[in-house]
């Protein structure tokens, strides 16, 4: 199984610290959901774990090799990342944009072969995109554009898959069906972090939580026992109710 | 694939076809005495002396102008990129300007307008990638400013300059090809460069996509942009060197192809150079019969008809938001 794992982290953004001394082990067939307000460094952590911002101190670990002497095409075969819906000033279409997932399995000369369009076809089914291949990602919509990177990401065939908010721009029915795909991925071996802003998706899909708070206190481990109505409101400064609903417990902020 | 193999032949086709045709016309016909089947001392020297280093020159420099232009545009992410626009051609001349009032020639001219592109470009980068977001307008400016302060140099410089030296160096502001001499090795970097770049395509598709994307999908960013950087200087100084500042064929070019539907940097690069040598070479020859026996700078002529495109180009990237 994969392990990412931190140790002593320190983490600063723009001369602030986000959180110190982070010791931490993500492990494959684990769901995590991240959970924070605004700006406490979601995103930060995300780009930490995909070696893109270096730790200020302490080591980070993709089983048992820093991540700092990987290199970008090696990390990339193992390790993804979603980004936050990022403006595309040459618009390609639906299929090459899917394609591009499959980069760092290809030699530097290997073209895209019957395999990778089988894998892409495949990932543009599953995110819901079938029979819009030959469109321009300029005339998708933003939902639509983000089940695309979804699709990139799943070309990417990593186990490891880092995702900001992965159901940004998402319709209901197209949340629920990613969001439990990723839970199936991370059931079958692969580790999922994701950044969220719904502490009920978080109970329904994730395994486990990491609670940033603004304070740079950090609390992770199990989301059946972290997440209570408490925590959550010492998090985000809301009061919140608990209530049992058919699927599970839901938080309700007042 | 097929499509866009389908396209790469037909523009190589289009320019074998267009290059006997350029050659063939002019004020002095010489269809008919090529037909007649001997070739006169005069005829011959029409041919292969004044119209042959024209041509090859419209072809190499049109390639090369298209190649840089799509480059620049990859590596400012910004498709309004263009050597003439952003002020690099305007810094190559001044750096060939410079070498040849110090007194030097033949390679040192072309080096200074490769060193005064590399830094044209560097300023362009630095100065428009503030905060690390790309941002048009910024671009555009950080452009015209550059170019309007090569433009004053290039004046300075040929005021400077010995009387029978400025009718000659007044090429560099207008973009001349009828002083091209020596086009073979322009013509042979912009085959040679085109075979370099584009095996690179993917990871080049890649980095359009923003430098993040590329680098966690497996591209090492940093040695590729230098390599873009470097390149497209290269590029823009030889075409410099061989015709002055001629404007938006670096432009216009990757624009045309992105309409007809070539996205992929493996078809969209060749693609570009034979273009950009097809239509250099169709404004050229246009700019020789279209008032002869007197003739235009080709500048001037794609001048004309880029900035109304150019224009249009912005108009609807605004409207996009």
């Amino acid at each position: 199984m994969v392990e990412l794992r931190l140790q002593q982290v320190t983490l600063k953004r723009a001369g602030r610290t986000l959180f110190g001394a982070l010791d931490l082990t993500l492990r494959g067939g684990e769901c995590w959901a991240i959970l924070g307000p605004n700006g406490v460094g979601k995103s930060s952590l995300l780009h930490l774990l995909a070696g893109l911002l270096p730790p200020e101190t302490g080591t980070l670990t993709l089983d048992d090799q820093p991540l700092t002497t990987l290199a970008r095409r090696a990390l990339a075969q193992r390790l993804a990342l979603l980004l936050q819906q990022q403006h595309d000033p040459f618009p390609s279409r639906v299929l090459e944009s899917a394609l591009l997932g499959r980069h760092p399995h290809l030699g530097p000369w290997g073209i895209e072969g019957e395999v990778d369009l089988a894998i892409a076809t495949a990932a543009l089914a599953r995110v819901d995109l079938t029979g819009m291949e030959q469109r321009l990602v300029d005339e998708l919509s933003g939902g639509e554009r983000q089940r695309l990177a979804i699709a990139t990401l799943l070309c990417q065939q990593a186990q490891v898959m880092l995702l900001d908010e992965p159901n940004n721009h998402l319709d209901l029915r197209h949340q629920q069906a990613l969001l439990r795909h990723f839970q199936t991925l991370a059931r079958a071996g692969d580790l999922v972090v994701m950044a969220l802003h719904d502490p009920n998706l978080a109970a329904r899909y994730a395994s486990h939580v990491l609670l940033l708070h603004a304070s740079g206190a950090v609390l992770h481990g199990e989301a059946t026992t972290l997440l209570t109505s408490e925590r959550l409101a010492t998090l985000y400064d809301v009061a919140f109710d608990t209530v049992d609903g058919p699927v599970g417990r839901l938080f309700l902020p007042h | 694939m097929k499509r866009h193999g389908r396209l790469l032949l037909a523009l190589l086709l289009l320019l074998a076809l267009a290059i006997p045709l350029a050659l063939a016309s002019g004020s002095q016909g010489v269809g008919e005495r090529l037909l007649s089947g001997t070739l006169d001392p005069l005829t011959s020297r029409i041919l292969f002396d004044l119209r042959l280093p024209r041509v090859i020159a419209a072809v190499a420099v049109g390639g090369l102008l298209a190649l840089a232009g799509a480059l620049l545009q990859l590596l400012l992410r910004n498709p309004l990129a263009d050597p003439y626009i952003l002020g690099i051609s305007g810094g190559a001349s001044s750096g060939a300007l410079l070498a040849i009032l110090a007194g030097v020639s033949g390679l040192w001219q072309a080096g200074g307008a490769f060193f005064g592109a590399l830094c044209s470009i560097l300023l362009v980068f630095t100065l428009s990638h503030g905060q690390g977001s790309w941002n048009t307008t910024r671009l555009l400016l950080t452009g015209v400013v550059l170019a309007a302060g090569w433009g004053a140099l290039i004046s300075l410089l040929l005021t400077l300059a010995p009387q029978g030296a400025v009718h000659g160096m007044l090429f560099w502001l207008m973009g001349d090809l009828s002083h091209a001499r020596a086009p073979w090795a322009a013509l042979a970097a912009v085959v040679l460069a085109t075979l370099l770049i584009t095996p690179l395509g993917r990871p080049l598709n890649l980095l359009a996509r923003g430098e993040t994307q590329a680098t966690l999908l497996g591209v090492e960013v940093g040695p590729l942009r230098t390599l873009i950087y470097f390149l497209a200087s290269l590029l823009t100084a030889m075409a410099v060197t061989l015709g002055g500042s001629i404007g938006f064929i670096g432009l216009v070019t990757p624009h045309l192809l992105r309409l007809a539907g070539v996205h992929d940097h493996r078809w969209l690069l060749p693609c570009s150079a034979l273009l950009g040598a097809l239509l250099l070479l169709a404004a050229d020859t246009l700019a020789r019969v279209a008032i002869a026996p007197q003739q235009l700078p080709v500048g001037v002529l794609t001048a004309l008809l880029g900035v109304p495109l150019f224009l249009y180009l912005l108009a609807r990237g605004g409207e996009r938001g």
